[in-house]
């Protein structure tokens, strides 16, 4: 499968530089943008155009660290597409929060509502930790599930913002 | 600049040189239109025979005879006036809520509005294609030749249609586009290269009938748009509409003919103007006479102005940004030369806004100087952009959901795939609906195109796989396929929008612009030969008063001097092939004088003198 | 007096000499067109005339002819991509006005 990183000449990792990536970008999109094809064959410009427009997703993928993360992670199974179940543990745990949110969100608690993104996030950064030793181990099984557990949360805390979005304009 | 090849020995002349490209930016706005041309990094309008920049935005369509276009067309009689056509690209009759000084009728398709004039139906593609034809020959002739590509700019916040309606309208016009632009990026162009704002910036884009706002970042020779917003349907023409039906409303008069709300509009625009500079102006209807000041104007077109400012808010939220992030705020059109425009848009920003760049030109001056990159003048320093698509793209599902496939703002070009399947078992083709809107309803998003996938073999429902791909260009057009991923069915459509026009009227309207440009191209011949021989008399009778007296005897001198009176006789007649027949004779006159005067140069500069310039 | 290749030019002259498989060098020069302007002439040179001058530059023979040098003193010959288009530009300090296509030139 495509590697972003390597498309984007990036060292593949959970963190990377920014400044490094955003130079790469655009040392990458000044060489093959569209319009530096504006007179050439058109074989040339749909060529540019195909590349361009893959520069422009894989800097997407890697700027944003969550798509980032999922990326490194199909990489490291070699885009095998298997499902993996969570510990029951951490579903139960979610299923509480939304529960807590919902009830906090009737009654317009903020506190109660924003000690429950603190929690999430809380527990969003012990994954990410648990994640980058996993992928620097290879252990494929466990970074899919930190993976999966990084997605849920990361629902979480946009239904929050959401949430808090909605009070702050009404 | 030109580029040379090494030639033989003996045969390096001139014709070796690659010929600098002409290729100009146009700005075909909705109340006026302009083109400019860029050399070397800097820009420049060009204006018509009469010294004009501005060409307004008018066609007149007379019976049996070639429409008119801007001020001839507002000085002539007769046949319909078109005018503010750019609100019409791409629009369906029931998109147009608002009065205009002619009539409309719906398309027999139900595609794109059309035109009723004295010379029969005229589609809004059409009208553009005047206004485009009538500036590339301005600029044809101030630049001595035919143009090789422009850049053409539309309001960031275009659609689908309309960016296809405004291709549309220049290939009729038989130009070659280089690239649609954003107005808003065009104008970021202009003050990136020519003022060298760098920076996050605002651009507030304000024209006749539409209003665009952009948040880009301006980074050495990297113009990134992160966010865009606006309303397609907004502009200065909304002011004078508002004030027109106040005047209605305060004069008790009742809404004429269509002739007469043209004349009300046309006078509450004035009134409109005053007000920039005056505090009260004066306003008549009929009978009726009375004063609009300030602070009415503000209150009639407030609630416009909380539009676009509503609009900039949520540019700064998609962007992820607070005011205090902005380093700068442009502002861009016509309408922001309106006091109130500039004062609401400090308020929100906390900042003096920037105008230095006529808000007029300064979109023609960023197409120009894009244009001037991409046809290949200009290299090594210019300025990369990276667009983004206005709008989110997707596709029906089930239920009349949309689903994006390509969300707004993202950054072009883009090639987006999501896979679909199946939902009755033995299903064999698969309808695809492409909409293109925010909303989640495709009921209430803007519909773009229609196209069926067949030949997927049998099967269980949920079993098929159709990978659907989004492919949006860098002028944000875009083209979708369809195809089934186990037996390998493949549909694809260059996407045609509903309310576009079909390859064929398209080639029908190229057909009858050409008939009608055979005349013209007999013209525009003559008008060439007519530049290119001026442009040498020019020369020679500066040379002659330089050096004449000195190199050439008295019956040297008066040939040269018949022969230029013989061609300049010429210029003024309609004969291109004499024109070109004199141009040629002179110039092999007064190559001997050339010659003659090269050697002076020569002694003149191993004597140690100065040599200086006798221009161009 | 000088003129001078610059270090791309000077490769892309001894490339195509090299192709060309004979050649001595390659003369800059100018002539007159028109009624008032000149123009540039490059070529290959297979054989030297009497009034030519010789710069040596980055192994490449420049040769121009005293007429045309007076025009050209101090001139820099590149080789430049724009666009997709490829090839020699001049920078001549002489040069005070431009045609509109820096196809001729006046001094």
């Amino acid at each position: 499968m495509l590697n972003y990183f390597s498309l984007l000449d990036m060292p593949a990792a959970v963190d990377l530089d920014r400044a490094l990536l955003d130079l790469q970008y655009r040392e990458q999109q000044l060489r093959w943008h569209p319009d530096r094809f504006a007179a050439a064959p058109a074989a040339e410009r749909q060529q540019a155009l195909q590349r361009a427009s893959l520069l422009n997703e894989a800097y997407l993928v890697l700027k944003t660290p969550l798509r980032r993360a999922e990326h490194l992670v199909e990489l490291l199974g070699d885009g095998s597409t298997q499902t993996v179940r969570l510990p029951i543990d951490f579903l139960e745990q979610q299923l509480t929060a939304r529960e807590s949110l919902e009830s906090a969100a009737g009654v317009r608690d903020r506190q109660a509502v924003e000690a429950l993104r603190r929690t999430a996030e809380t527990a969003a950064s012990e994954c990410w930790s648990r994640l980058r030793e996993q992928i620097a181990e290879h252990d494929l099984r466990s970074a899919q599930i930190s993976l999966q557990e990084l997605q849920f949360l990361h629902k979480f805390v946009e239904e929050v913002e959401r949430l808090e979005e909605r009070w702050l304009d009404s | 600049m030109v580029l040379f090849s090494i030639a033989e020995p003996g045969q390096g002349s001139a014709r070796q040189v690659v010929r600098r490209k002409r290729a100009v930016g146009i700005d075909l706005g909705t109340t006026n239109s302009l083109v400019a041309v860029a050399k070397e990094g800097r820009a420049r309008v060009l204006p018509d025979a009469h010294g004009n920049r501005l060409l307004p935005s008018l066609v007149r369509f007379p019976e049996d005879a070639v429409p008119l276009v801007g001020n001839e067309a507002l000085a002539a009689d007769g046949g319909t006036l078109v005018s503010s056509s750019k609100r019409l690209l791409g629009r369906g009759l029931s998109d147009i809520n608002y009065p205009l000084p002619y009539v409309l009728q719906a398309a027999e398709d139900g595609g794109m509005v059309q035109i009723r004039t004295e010379a029969g139906l005229v589609s809004p593609v059409q009208v553009g294609a005047e206004i485009l034809k009538a500036l590339a020959g301005r600029a044809g002739d101030a630049l001595g030749g035919s143009i090789d590509g422009v850049v053409i700019t539309v309001p960031a916040y275009f659609d689908e249609a309309q960016r296809q309606s405004t291709q549309a309208a220049a290939r009729i016009a038989g130009l070659n586009v280089l690239r649609l632009l954003s107005e808003p990026t065009a104008a970021a162009v202009a003050y990136g290269l020519d003022q060298q704002l760098t920076g996050t910036v605002v651009i507030y884009d304000l024209g006749g009938g539409t209003f665009d706002v952009s948040l880009m970042r301006l980074d050495q020779g990297v113009f990134t748009v992160v966010a865009t917003g606006g309303n397609s349907a907004l502009g200065g023409d909304d002011f004078d509409r508002v004030i027109a039906d106040w005047l209605l409303q305060e004069s008790g008069q009742p809404c004429g003919s269509k002739e007469d709300y043209r004349l009300l509009l046309q006078q509450a625009r004035v009134a409109k103007h005053q007000l920039s500079t005056a505090d009260k102006a004066r306003v008549q209807v009929g009978s009726w006479q009375g004063s609009l000041d300030r602070l009415q104007l503000e209150r009639l077109i407030d609630p416009l102005l909380d539009q676009t400012l509503l609009a900039c808010r949520r540019v700064l939220r998609d962007a992820g940004l607070q005011v205090g992030d902005i380093s700068d705020v442009v502002l861009v059109g016509g309408s922001t030369r309106t006091p109130r425009v500039r004062e609401r848009v400090k308020q929100l920003f906390g900042r003096e806004p920037l105008s230095s760049l006529d808000p007029d030109e300064v979109v023609a001056l960023g197409a120009a100087l894009q244009a001037d990159v991409l046809v290949g003048n200009k290299y090594g320093d210019a300025a990369l952009l990276l667009d983004v698509i206005p709008l989110s793209l997707g596709i029906e599902t089930m239920g009349g959901l949309m689903e994006r496939i390509v969300p707004r703002n993202s950054t072009i070009p883009v090639v987006r795939a999501q896979e679909f399947t199946t939902f009755k078992d033995g299903q064999t083709a698969m309808s695809l609906h492409v909409y293109q809107g925010e909303r989640e309803l495709v009921s209430d998003c803007r519909s773009l195109a229609r196209f069926d996938l067949r030949g997927i073999p049998p099967m269980v429902a949920g079993a098929a796989r159709v990978r659907v791909t989004f492919q949006v260009d860098a002028d944000g057009l875009l083209q979708v396929q369809a195809e089934e991923l186990t037996s390998g069915a493949k549909n694809s459509v260059v996407v045609k929008p509903s309310f576009g026009l079909e390859e064929t009227q398209i080639t029908a309207m190229i057909r009858s612009s050409m008939e009608s440009a055979a005349l013209d191209k007999a013209q525009r011949s003559l008008r060439e030969r007519r530049v290119e021989a001026l442009r040498h008399l020019e020369a020679l009778h500066a040379a002659l008063q330089q050096d004449g007296a000195t190199l050439l005897d008295e019956d040297e001198r008066g040939t040269l001097e018949r022969a230029m009176r013989e061609l300049d006789a010429a210029t003024v007649g309609t004969d291109a092939r004499l024109i070109e027949t004199l141009t040629e004779q002179l110039n092999s006159l007064s190559r001997d004088f050339a010659g003659r005067r090269m050697d002076a140069g020569i002694r003149a500069a191993l004597a140690g003198q100065q040599i200086d310039a006798i221009g161009e | 007096m000088a003129i001078s290749l610059t270090e791309n030019a000077a490769k892309h002259v001894a490339a195509q000499l090299a192709a060309r498989g004979k050649g001595v060098g390659i003369r800059i020069g100018v002539t007159t067109t028109g009624c008032s302007g000149m123009a540039y002439v490059l070529e290959f040179v297979d054989q030297l005339n009497g009034e030519d001058r010789i710069f040596e530059n980055h192994g490449v023979s420049v040769i121009v002819d005293a007429k045309s040098l007076a025009y050209l003193d101090g001139t820099e010959m590149d080789f430049v991509k724009h666009g997709v288009n490829e090839g020699f530009e001049f920078h001549n300090p002489n040069v005070k006005a431009e045609c509109g296509c820096g196809e001729s030139f006046t001094v």
